[in-house]
Formats: structure tokens, C-alpha cells, sequence
């Protein structure tokens, strides 16, 4: 019998059981990272601000309304991380609802023949990501109850990855765009979805290590020798710190910091730390807390110091973190950025 | 050491006490007495009281009585005064932006100074009558009626004002304002310049009024040249003296015109400007003739302007009559004989007997000898004057420029009751059309010479007098003024803005000029005389000159002082930082009991003296330091840290304490000795880029919020509840509860004016500004330079647009080939894609908008269901045509590889613009280029569709 422990008590203890609870290999890290500080109060509470706002506003069928990208399986992936995110029992916790309502949303809208999540490829690799994620924390058998002929999240997950690789066969830039048919390529959809690729690869799924190598392949060429990252096509190398951070992400994950490409994009980000985003602000803060954490730790505690200042004052009274494409958005991606001061998503492992 | 004492330790011990010792029911009762009052006046009722004492005070004339009592009730007050009418000089109204012209035949001018514009009905040796607007039929007895003109409905009339400023050039901005029509300023220096333009020959009838001391100079026939001024024929006040004067190359000449009283007055003139002639008179209201110079100019001929300089501290413009003159001199009024001015320019020096109304013609001349004039052939008559007597006390002026004098008898809400002997005593004069009532300055009763007068300045409102006990009440503050003549004081209404002036701060003497003249008459020959007249006129504006300027206040720590902490509300409270954290400033003073003041509040603290050798700060070096760069804007230093050295640090403080100072510094952590820090300055984000005072702006107040400044630097802000015997009490936001006695302030700032006066204080300079944006930074947020992209750069401009069919969602196909003749624009886009989701508003706009202008509008939605398309444009309101790309076989024929992407297919079916994730901008660059492309057909420039 399950017992239902209180959210504090899962924060201290989810951080060591994870390793444990989750049916996969877990890269060893140095106990200090693995214990991890106190969480300052008011991140602490920000943060339950911020989740809560996320439940209040889910709709029955497990999404969240309102405009721009508001809708889909990509926003359902990354709320119901955030819930995974808040340390809360994921099945008898105060969110568990709420987890089996995002990943319902997204098994439901999965195509059963092609696996494609739905909407775009952002959509598909966010929707991804969001099943890896909850792939051996969160109980098959409280998602479907009543309804056994419905894919769990392992089959769920599989047929996702299945999609993408078919995907990216069809793709001369072995990587991704908007449409799964798309021919060309662009390194900001390529993220969505490669993270999500090494998020299934990390949970226990077979992913082909060739998917992996093609689509690092093509992030080391649209990597500049000064970090940058280009966007799509050939050239165009800007500031953009999404997409530089975006390369210094899949570089970390996996497992390439050998490459120069990595070191380069990686001391792009460590000096511009003070930098703004150039548009997409919490987009961008979501890649770059992660980024930063993998590559750097150092970099990402300081940068973590003016991340969580930022957020407490954007965040409004109601919880939600505004961002452009609309509050669910902006306040899952900002809520995400904060949690690597939690650790507990396995994707956020180093 | 003495400090003021602003007592704030147990506080409501204190306030017990006080409430013990002065009736408690006595200052209810005069709170709850003034609440009671008429009411605040009409935004469009408010007039000015103009006092003898030059103090002025907006509000509303409420009905009295008793004559000797003028019964005010100011605007931000709760209840009226009652002045002595003895000390009022003026009630000023509103006047309309196009204020009436005068109406009638003739204008009337009275032996009393009265003029009056209308009809002459009868006139013989028994009486006068008169028809005049708002008053009806008059009589006037024989020997009042002083002279009459042909007015002939304002015909000749140049300008008749003022009306507010237009027709003016006020300079400097701002130093001139329209009070009820009329032009005051307070400003030296500050100068009006003429619009409208005189004629080479002007008759000028003008009226000056001031509240301390005549210092103006008023030039007649310049241009926009200093030089033209200077050579002008001028009036000019010298020390008190009014003169006439005229500096050329070669010549100069002065006369003496009269002696200007001191404190608040008024001056009428009337001048006749001739600039062909080179001559200029200028005669007494009375019709005295006071001076008649001619001097020859620079020979350039006539200049059209007049300009108005004042020189002293309040000027105003009250009433300027300029008319055609036909040259002649006019009659002179001591000559008893009365005669006619015939528009011939004849004289005629018989007596006026009479005037038959029916057949308009006058008669003139002796029994016997009497002959009749047609009225039409006459142009001015001056009549046999009576011994009038003194000034009447009381005039009116109207908006047309009429006026009447005499004693007052009353005042209703609807008329101004006179006595006047020139109208046969009862005279009602209405309300309406009225401009101003003033009071003649009585010579015999000695304005009041009182110790420790303070003075409220808030707008509207400039009041000598004292504060009184109260207390604060719903709707009345507890700041009760009595103002000095008024025998009723008045709370002022919660949310006044301004101040109370104590005692003002020491200023270095005055040069003053021997400007003393007596009346010179220089020969045009004599140059060594007109050298003295010339120099006598450079003392007087060397005098000016040295007018000291009013200067930013400045609070620099002095050596060896006790420290002070500096708020952004500019208080300064001398004190001790004993810590700062997260949660704000901890401090030890003497003041008060509470020890934490909240980061937002604080702008400085002093911590200790800096060394002897410490650097100094340019400016240019302070613009350095307060400049934040682009990359840094996310995360703005808070603080600026100076060491005793003269060093500066920028940073965030995340703690200090009695030992050391850490710092965030470029996100990295930093650890300084407390004891080499001389002060902290706060660098507020939400000042980032503000200017000053806007920065700060209160909501209105509806307590009353005052700020005790000492004459030792200390400033202290409460919500003030209570005057007794002198002290003021109530609560600091930051220091709690505190009493202020007031005989240690030097003034006592009220309401907004709080930020007004803070803004200027040292300390609140110090404000960070965004560094200058790089040229591609500009062009991307303003959309100007060379990085807009105008839609013709693409490859696909000039080709022919791919011929394809599709179906519509809302059914039915679209096919190209159709919309031959019509300008066709194509927006590719899907649902999912967020800048596709930015432009569909604008492409819908600009479907609208080029309905009827032949453009075919058509998104064409890639691979999508139609379900979720339709939802989509159900959601944001969008009635766009869309075309189902289902499978992206159109999409790839135009290449679209990326979104969103908008093509504009001219009527020739090639590809006129091609827009690549156009962003904000869209809807503008795409209007443009249709009403270019939509011009080309009709030929007409592009305009709207």
C-alpha cells in the first residue's frame, strides 16, 4: 500500500530515491550535487505559486487554453514536468491528477499509426520529452483505469521516437523542422525534439545512436567557431542565446563535450551571463538554465542568483509567469528554468 | 549639537498629552466650522483675489452685504475668507479665449476714468443719456461725461486683449501664464513679443499691474532684433520712476512720466506711437499729458512689434486696446474750452450744447451763434469736466473693455452693486462678461507690517498669514491657514500641493544701481548729455544683471557632521546604517524607535568622512558611471558605492554589517571593508531612464502629506494629523510617529510637491540612464534606417507566381489564374507557428482596409486539419480567407521553407513583394507597397484605399 507523503518530505527525499524509482542507468554524480543546498524559501514558494497556477488553469482533458501555442501536446510535456518537477508523489501527491491528465493529453492525441504527438514538431518533441520524463515514475495503471486498450507511456513513448527518427530519415539535414515531412532543417525545432530523443534514450528506450549522431552532426555545423549558433540554412550565426544554448544542452546530453563546437558554444553562454535575450525570454531561460547547469556549474549558480530575482518579480500574484506565447507557456518554461534548483527531472541529471 | 527636535520616542504618550492641554472640543469645532464652508468652486468658476500685499488666491467671490468685506472662498480651502476690502487690489475672472468686442457707436470716456461703449441718445445742459450694453438706458450728469469718440462698432481696432497667449511669443517657455485672460509672470527676464502687428501709427491703451515693485520695460515699434529694441522708444521703470526714452546711434532723450508706487498695483496709459514721425506721447488715463518725445530712429522705417520685458518678480499684463491713430495729438484735457475733432482733422473750439438723436447731429456753439453737425462728420468731442473729486474706490472692467467705478455697495451671486456719481450713485453691474474688479489703494491705511509671517505658495494660492491649531477631519486637513487681512481662517482640502514658507534661506545681498533720474531734456546736438542718459539706463540693467539665480538645492555631507541617511522622498535623517540586507536598511537615530527602512525608500546613507585627498567626479566621469550598457539591462546595478578614496564601485549590496560590505558584482561575490566606504547611493531599476520628478509621481494625496525641512539640511515626511501649539504631529511611513514644532522649520512642503522638491536635491541625480542603442539595435526597434527591409529584395520579385488551385475552408476552390486584374497577397502560415500567429492580424487589417481596392487576401494554411485552422480564427476573431495547403504542394512550389512568409502577386500575376517573417512591421510595409502597387493602375498618388 502507497502512502502519501507530504511535498516536503518528497523534495528531500525524491532527490536521493529517484536514482532508485527510475528503471534506467543514472550517471553517478559527486554527493554534494546529489544532496544538493537548502532551497531558499522564496524560491521554494515562487515556485509552488507557479505550479499551482499550472493545476488551476489545466483543462479537464489535461492542456491548458489561451493563445499562441497554448494548445498541445508540447505544452502538456512541459507542464507535466513541472508538476514531475515540484516533488510531489506523481501518483498519490497533490498534482497526480494533474500528471495523469497532461499524459493522458498527450497519448490521446498521439497518432497510432505515424506516433507523431501532433501539431509540430516542437509540439512532438516537447510532448516527448514530457513522456520520458514521466516514463517509470508515473504508474501506467493510474492513466487508463478503465480503459486497457490504450497505449501506457513506455508503448507511448516509443512510437514518439519511432515518428521522429522516421522523421529525421526523410530529412537531408538529418534533423528537424516544423512539419514531419519537412525537408529542411532548423536548430531550434532540432532541440525540441533531440532532447527528447536523448530524454527516451536516458528513460530506457532504444533509440538509434545513428538519430543521435546525424542530429549532433548537424548542430556542430551550424555551430560557429566564437559559440554562436546559426538557425537555419547556411550562415547567419547571431547573439541568440536560446540557440546557443540549445547546442550546449544536446552537446551535454549527449555526451559530447569533447567536441569543439561544445566548448565553444559553452563559452559563449559562461560570458554573456548578464546578457538578455534577444525576444523569447522565458524560451530562452529555459535552455539556458539547463545549459548553463551541464556545462557549468559555477556559471549556473550565479546566473541561477539574477534567474531567480528576474522571476520574482515578473511573476504576477496569480502564480503565472507571463510569457509571449501566453502564461501556461511562459510559466511552464520559467518554472522548468527553476527547478534545476530541485534536480529532480532526470533529464536535469549531469 | 543642536538638532531639531523631532520627537518620535513614545509618541502616543505625547500626543495624549497635548490633546490635554488644548481643548480637544475647540479644535473639532473649528475643523468641523470649516468643513462646512461653500464648497469647493466650479472648475469654471474660478477666479483670482489679488491682494494689496501682492498675494493672490484662486477661488470663488461669494455674495456679502457688508462693502467693507470681500467674502473669498479659495479654491483649496474648505471654507471662505472674509478680507478687508481696504486690503484687496483686484478680483480677476475668466476670460474667454475670444473675448467680445466692444459694441456701439461711440466710446464714452467719464471724468472718473470710466469708459463705457454704446449709443449717445440725448445729451443737453440738463443731462446725458446713454444706451449701453449689458446696462440699459443711463444718465450721466453734465460735467461727468469727460470725452466721446466715433467708435463705429470697433472699426480701426488692432488688437484688444490680452486673450490668454495667443498673439504672443512668451519667452522662456513656461514664465508666462494665462490667469483669467490676463498675463502674469514671476519670472525676471521673462518677456512677451507680439504677434499681431502695429501700425505705423498706433493709439495704445495699456494696463500694468504688480505685486511688489514696478521693474518693466515695455518697447513700442521693434522687431525680432535686439537691435531694433534698443533703438525703440521705451518705457522703463528706474527704481520707481516710470520713464520715456529713446537711445539711438546718435541721440537719445528721456522724460520722466511718474512715480510708481511699491507693492501690489496697477498703471494706465494711454501712448500714441507715431513711427513716421518719430514721435511718441503718452497721456495719463485722465488725459493729462505726461510726455511728448521725438527722436529719429535708424531711418529702417517702422517696426511692427511691441515687447513687454519684466524685471522684477511679478508682472502682469492686464489690458492692451491698440487702434489706428490718425496722427493728430489728441485734445489736451487740461484745456477747459470743450471742442470737436472733425474726421477732417478740423478742430472746432465751440462749446457742445446739445445733440438731436433724430436728425444725429450736434449742436454747437453759443446762444445765438448755433450750428449743427452732422454726427458722422465728427470724430472725437471733449466736453467741460466737473471737479470729480478723488478716485473712485472700487472699478469693473468687462471683457469688451468697458469700465465703471465707484464704492461698493454689494455683491449677489449674479451682479457687482456700485455707488457711482457718474451714473447717478446706483449702478448693478452683472457678473457676466465681467474680467476683473479692482480696488484702489488706499493711501491713508499702512498695509501690515507683522513678525514671523509665513507664506503659503500652493497653485492658485500665494498667502501671507500663520497656521493656526486643528486637526485633521474628513475632507479638511489639519493644516488651518489664517491669512493675514482675512478675518476667518480655512483648513486646506487634503491633497493641496505645495508649500509653507517659514522664513526663506539667506541669499547673498542684492547690487543695487543709483538709478535715481531726474527728467532730462538732451538736445539732439548735446552728446555728452546723451552719453549720461545712455549710461544711466546701463546701471539700470547692470542692476538687473546681478539678480542672483535660483539654483538646485544641494545636500553635500559635511566633514565631521553627523551622518545622514537620504531618502527618495528627500527626507534626510541623521543617523547611523548599523546594517543592510534583503530586507532593507537598518539604521540607529536619535528620531525614532523603528530601525528598518525598506530598500525602495532609501537613495544614500553616509557611512564616513572621505579623505582629504579624495578623488574628485567630473561629469563627464558621473555621466560614465550612471550609464548602464545594453547587456546589462536585465541586470542593472542597484548600487553605487563610494570609498573614502573617492573611488566609485557599481554593484548590488547583498549584505553589510559593522565589519564588511559583500557585494554581487557582475554576478560574481565580493567582499569589502566596511571602513573603507564613505557613502552608498541607491540605483532604483524604475528610476532607469526617468526623468526626475516624473520618477517619483505620487498618486494624489488624500491625507495630508507634508515634509518639515530644517535649516540644518534635516527633512522629514509624515502624514501630518495635528497642529496644537505649534507642533506638528503625526507619522512617518518610515520613522513612525513623530512631532515637528515648526519654529525650528524653515518650511514646510506639501502633498506632490514633496517629489517636486525632492527631485532637485542632490542626491536624487544620481540615476542610471540606458547607454545609446548601436545603429542595429535602432533600426530593429524603430523600423528606420538601413536595416528595413522594403519586401523587393528577394529572388522571387519580378517572377511569375506559381499558378496553383487549393480549397477554401470555408468551401469552394481558389485558383490563381482567376485573379488576373487584381492584386493578390498569399500568407503562408500553420497554427502552431507564433510569429504566423503575430502577423494574421495585420494581413487581416490590411484585408480590410484594401477591400475595395481590387487586393484578393488569402492565407494559406500548410498541412493542417481544417478543424483546427477554423478554431484558430474562431479565437482570434479573424475573418480571413484560407486556403487548405494540405499536403504543402503549394508551399513547396513557392520554396516556403520557412514561416511565416507572405507573398504580394501583382495584377500581372508576377510577384511583387515577398515578405520573410516580417514581424510588428508588417501590416505598415505591406500597406505601403498595396497602395503603391494599387496607385500604378489609376495613376493617382498613393493615399488610402
Amino acid at each position: 500500500m502507497f502512502m502519501t507523503l507530504s511535498r516536503t518530505t518528497m523534495i528531500a527525499l525524491l532527490a536521493a530515491a529517484v536514482a532508485l524509482v527510475l528503471p534506467r542507468p543514472v550517471a553517478a554524480q559527486p554527493p554534494d550535487l546529489r544532496s544538493g543546498e537548502a532551497i531558499p524559501r522564496d524560491l521554494r514558494e515562487m515556485y509552488e505559486r507557479g505550479v499551482q497556477y499550472l493545476a488551476r488553469t489545466q483543462t479537464e482533458s489535461g492542456g491548458w487554453t489561451g493563445g499562441g501555442n497554448e494548445q498541445g501536446p508540447g505544452l502538456a510535456g512541459l507542464g507535466l514536468m513541472v508538476f514531475l518537477a515540484s516533488g510531489e508523489d506523481p501518483n498519490f501527491g497533490v498534482y497526480s491528477t494533474n500528471v495523469r491528465r497532461a499524459v493522458r493529453s498527450i497519448i490521446s492525441g498521439q497518432n497510432a499509426n505515424t506516433g507523431f504527438l501532433g501539431s509540430s514538431m516542437y509540439h512532438h518533441g516537447f510532448g516527448m520529452l514530457g513522456l520520458a520524463e514521466a516514463y517509470g515514475a508515473v504508474d501506467d495503471r493510474h492513466i487508463w483505469p478503465d480503459r486497457k486498450d490504450q497505449r501506457g507511456i513506455g508503448q507511448a513513448l516509443e512510437l514518439a521516437v519511432r515518428a521522429a527518427v522516421t522523421s529525421q530519415k526523410k530529412n537531408s539535414n538529418g534533423a528537424w523542422r516544423y512539419s514531419p515531412s519537412s525537408t529542411d532543417a532548423d536548430t531550434s525545432v532540432s532541440g525540441a525534439v533531440l532532447v527528447g530523443l536523448l530524454a527516451a534514450r536516458n528513460a530506457g528506450i532504444e533509440v538509434p545512436d545513428e538519430a543521435i549522431d546525424k542530429a549532433i552532426a548537424y548542430y556542430t555545423q551550424m555551430t560557429s567557431s566564437a559559440g554562436q549558433v546559426a538557425y537555419s540554412g547556411i550562415g547567419g550565426f547571431d547573439d541568440s542565446l536560446a540557440r546557443v544554448s540549445i547546442a550546449t544542452l544536446v552537446y551535454s546530453i549527449a555526451r559530447r563535450k569533447d567536441l569543439p563546437q561544445y566548448k565553444a558554444a559553452l563559452g559563449f553562454l559562461t560570458g554573456r551571463l548578464e546578457q538578455p535575450a534577444q525576444g523569447w525570454p522565458d524560451y530562452s531561460r529555459y535552455y539556458q538554465a539547463q545549459a548553463l547547469f551541464q556545462g557549468d556549474l559555477e556559471a549556473w549558480e550565479k546566473w541561477n542568483g539574477l534567474l531567480i530575482r528576474q522571476l520574482k518579480q515578473a511573476q504576477r500574484s496569480d502564480g503565472s509567469i507571463p510569457g509571449q506565447q501566453g502564461p501556461a507557456l511562459g510559466t511552464a518554461m520559467s518554472l522548468l528554468a527553476l527547478a534545476l534548483n530541485y534536480r529532480l527531472l532526470p533529464i536535469y541529471e549531469r | 549639537m543642536s538638532w531639531p527636535r523631532l520627537t518620535g520616542v513614545c509618541p502616543s504618550v505625547r500626543c495624549r498629552r497635548f490633546a490635554a492641554v488644548w481643548p480637544v472640543a475647540l479644535v473639532a469645532a473649528l475643523c468641523v466650522g470649516n468643513s462646512r464652508g461653500a464648497g469647493p468652486p466650479e472648475a469654471t468658476d474660478v477666479s483670482t483675489l489679488q491682494l494689496r500685499n501682492g498675494d493672490i488666491v484662486s477661488g470663488r467671490w461669494l455674495p456679502s452685504e457688508d462693502a467693507s468685506v470681500l467674502r473669498w472662498q479659495g479654491a483649496p480651502f474648505v471654507s471662505p475668507f472674509e478680507f478687508a476690502l481696504t486690503g484687496v487690489a483686484a478680483v480677476s475672472f475668466p476670460v474667454p479665449k475670444e473675448p467680445p468686442q466692444p459694441e456701439g457707436a461711440y466710446c464714452f470716456e467719464l471724468t472718473n476714468g470710466d469708459v463705457c461703449y454704446g449709443s449717445l441718445e440725448r445729451l443737453d445742459s440738463e443731462t446725458i443719456e446713454l444706451e449701453l450694453p449689458r446696462l440699459g438706458r443711463v444718465q450721466v450728469p453734465p460735467g461727468r461725461l469727460r470725452r466721446f469718440s466715433r467708435w463705429n462698432e470697433s472699426a480701426g481696432l488692432i488688437y484688444l486683449g490680452p486673450n490668454g497667449l495667443a498673439d504672443w511669443s512668451a519667452a522662456p517657455q513656461g514664465a508666462w501664464r494665462d490667469e483669467g485672460g490676463r498675463l502674469v509672470t514671476v519670472q525676471p527676464g521673462a518677456t512677451l513679443l507680439s504677434e499681431f502687428k502695429l501700425p505705423p501709427r498706433a493709439a495704445i491703451e495699456l494696463e500694468i499691474s504688480w505685486t511688489q515693485k514696478p521693474e518693466f520695460i515695455l518697447a513700442l515699434g521693434v522687431g525680432n532684433d535686439d537691435e531694433s529694441v534698443r533703438q525703440a522708444f521705451r518705457m522703463e521703470t528706474w527704481d520707481g520712476e516710470l520713464v520715456l526714452l529713446r537711445e539711438t546711434a546718435r541721440d537719445a532723450d528721456l522724460a520722466e512720466l511718474r512715480t510708481l508706487a511699491a507693492g501690489a498695483d496697477r498703471l494706465r496709459l494711454q501712448i500714441y506711437l507715431d513711427q513716421i514721425a518719430a514721435r511718441c506721447l503718452v497721456v495719463s488715463e485722465s488725459g493729462a499729458a505726461l510726455a511728448d518725445l521725438t527722436i529719429a530712429g535708424d531711418g529702417k522705417g517702422s517696426y511692427p512689434l511691441l515687447k513687454l520685458l519684466n524685471r522684477g518678480t511679478g508682472l502682469q499684463l492686464e489690458r492692451l486696446r491698440i487702434r489706428n491713430w490718425n496722427g493728430q495729438a489728441p485734445l489736451e484735457a487740461d484745456d477747459d474750452a470743450t471742442g470737436l475733432h472733425l474726421v477732417d482733422g478740423t478742430i472746432v473750439r465751440s462749446p457742445l450744447s446739445g445733440y438731436d438723436a433724430a436728425t444725429r447731429e450736434f449742436i454747437v456753439g453759443a446762444e445765438g451763434a448755433r450750428m449743427r453737425l452732422a454726427a458722422d462728420r465728427v470724430d472725437s468731442v471733449l466736453l467741460s469736466a466737473a471737479d470729480v473729486g478723488p478716485p473712485e474706490p472700487v472699478t469693473a472692467t468687462y471683457q469688451d473693455a468697458a469700465r465703471f467705478s465707484g464704492e461698493l455697495v454689494r455683491v449677489d451671486d449674479n451682479a457687482v452693486w456700485l455707488s457711482s456719481p457718474a451714473f447717478g450713485n446706483g449702478l448693478r453691474l452683472p457678473r457676466q462678461g465681467m474680467r476683473s474688479v479692482s480696488v484702489r489703494a488706499n493711501e491713508k491705511i499702512a498695509p501690515a507690517q507683522e513678525k514671523g509671517v509665513a507664506v503659503l505658495e500652493i497653485e492658485g494660492v500665494k498667502l501671507r498669514g500663520r497656521l493656526i491649531d486643528g486637526s485633521a477631519q474628513p475632507g479638511a486637513s489639519c493644516l488651518v491657514w489664517q491669512p493675514q487681512g482675512s478675518r476667518t481662517a480655512g483648513a486646506l482640502r487634503p491633497g493641496a500641493t505645495g508649500r509653507i514658507l517659514f522664513r526663506e534661506p539667506k541669499r547673498a545681498p542684492r547690487a543695487s544701481a543709483d538709478t535715481r533720474t531726474k527728467t532730462i531734456r538732451v538736445e539732439q546736438q548735446e552728446q555728452v548729455r546723451a552719453r549720461q542718459v545712455a549710461a544711466m539706463a546701463a546701471a539700470a540693467r547692470v542692476a538687473q544683471a546681478q539678480t542672483p539665480v535660483a539654483s538646485a538645492e544641494e545636500i553635500r555631507p559635511r566633514r565631521g557632521d553627523q551622518k545622514s541617511i537620504y531618502l527618495r522622498s528627500g527626507d534626510s535623517v541623521p543617523g547611523e546604517v548599523t546594517r543592510i540586507d534583503e530586507r532593507g536598511v537598518t539604521i540607529k537615530t536619535a528620531f525614532s524607535d523603528a530601525t528598518l527602512v525598506p530598500h525602495e525608500k532609501v537613495k544614500a546613507a553616509e557611512l564616513a568622512d572621505e579623505s582629504p585627498k579624495s578623488a574628485m567626479l567630473t561629469k563627464i566621469k558621473r555621466d560614465r558611471l550612471l550609464t548602464l550598457p545594453r547587456m546589462q539591462r536585465e541586470n542593472p546595478p542597484t548600487h553605487l558605492i563610494r570609498s573614502k578614496e573617492g573611488d566609485y564601485l557599481r554593484g548590488r549590496i547583498l549584505q553589510m554589517d559593522d565589519v564588511r560590505l559583500i557585494l554581487e558584482l557582475r554576478l560574481e561575490r565580493r567582499e569589502i571593508a566596511r571602513d573603507r566606504i564613505a557613502r552608498i547611493i541607491w540605483l532604483h531599476p524604475e528610476e532607469l531612464g526617468a526623468d526626475s520628478a516624473a520618477a517619483q509621481s505620487a498618486e494624489p494625496d488624500t491625507a495630508t502629506r507634508v515634509q518639515a525641512v530644517h535649516g540644518d539640511g534635516v527633512r522629514l515626511t509624515f502624514i501630518a494629523d495635528r497642529l496644537v501649539g505649534n507642533v506638528l504631529s503625526g507619522k512617518s511611513d518610515v520613522l513612525g510617529d513623530c512631532q515637528v514644532p515648526l519654529d525650528k522649520v524653515e518650511q514646510l512642503i506639501v502633498g506632490g510637491a514633496i517629489e517636486q522638491a525632492a527631485s532637485r536635491l542632490a542626491y536624487q541625480q544620481w540615476k542610471l540612464q540606458h547607454a545609446v542603442d548601436p545603429a542595429f539595435v535602432r533600426s530593429e526597434d524603430n523600423r528606420s534606417g538601413d536595416g528595413r527591409e522594403s519586401g523587393t529584395e528577394s529572388e522571387w520579385v519580378g517572377k511569375t507566381a506559381p499558378e496553383f488551385e487549393l480549397p477554401m475552408l470555408e468551401g469552394g476552390p481558389f485558383r490563381l489564374a482567376t485573379q488576373r486584374g487584381r492584386i493578390v497577397v498569399l500568407d503562408f502560415f500553420t497554427t502552431w507557428c507564433g510569429p504566423c500567429l503575430e502577423e494574421l492580424p495585420h494581413v487581416d487589417q490590411v484585408r480590410r482596409d484594401f477591400a475595395q481596392a481590387g487586393v484578393q487576401v488569402v492565407a494559406v494554411n500548410m498541412e493542417e486539419a481544417a478543424p483546427r485552422v477554423a478554431s484558430l480564427l474562431e479565437r482570434r476573431k479573424l475573418q480571413l480567407p484560407v486556403a487548405l495547403d494540405r499536403d504543402g504542394a503549394v508551399a513547396a512550389k513557392y520554396s516556403v521553407t520557412t514561416i511565416p512568409q507572405l507573398f504580394v502577386i501583382d495584377r500581372e500575376g508576377k510577384i511583387a513583394r515577398h515578405y520573410i517573417n516580417a514581424g510588428r512591421h508588417l501590416g505598415e510595409d505591406l500597406a505601403e507597397a498595396l497602395r503603391e502597387l494599387t496607385a500604378d493602375k489609376t495613376g493617382n498618388e498613393p493615399g488610402s484605399p
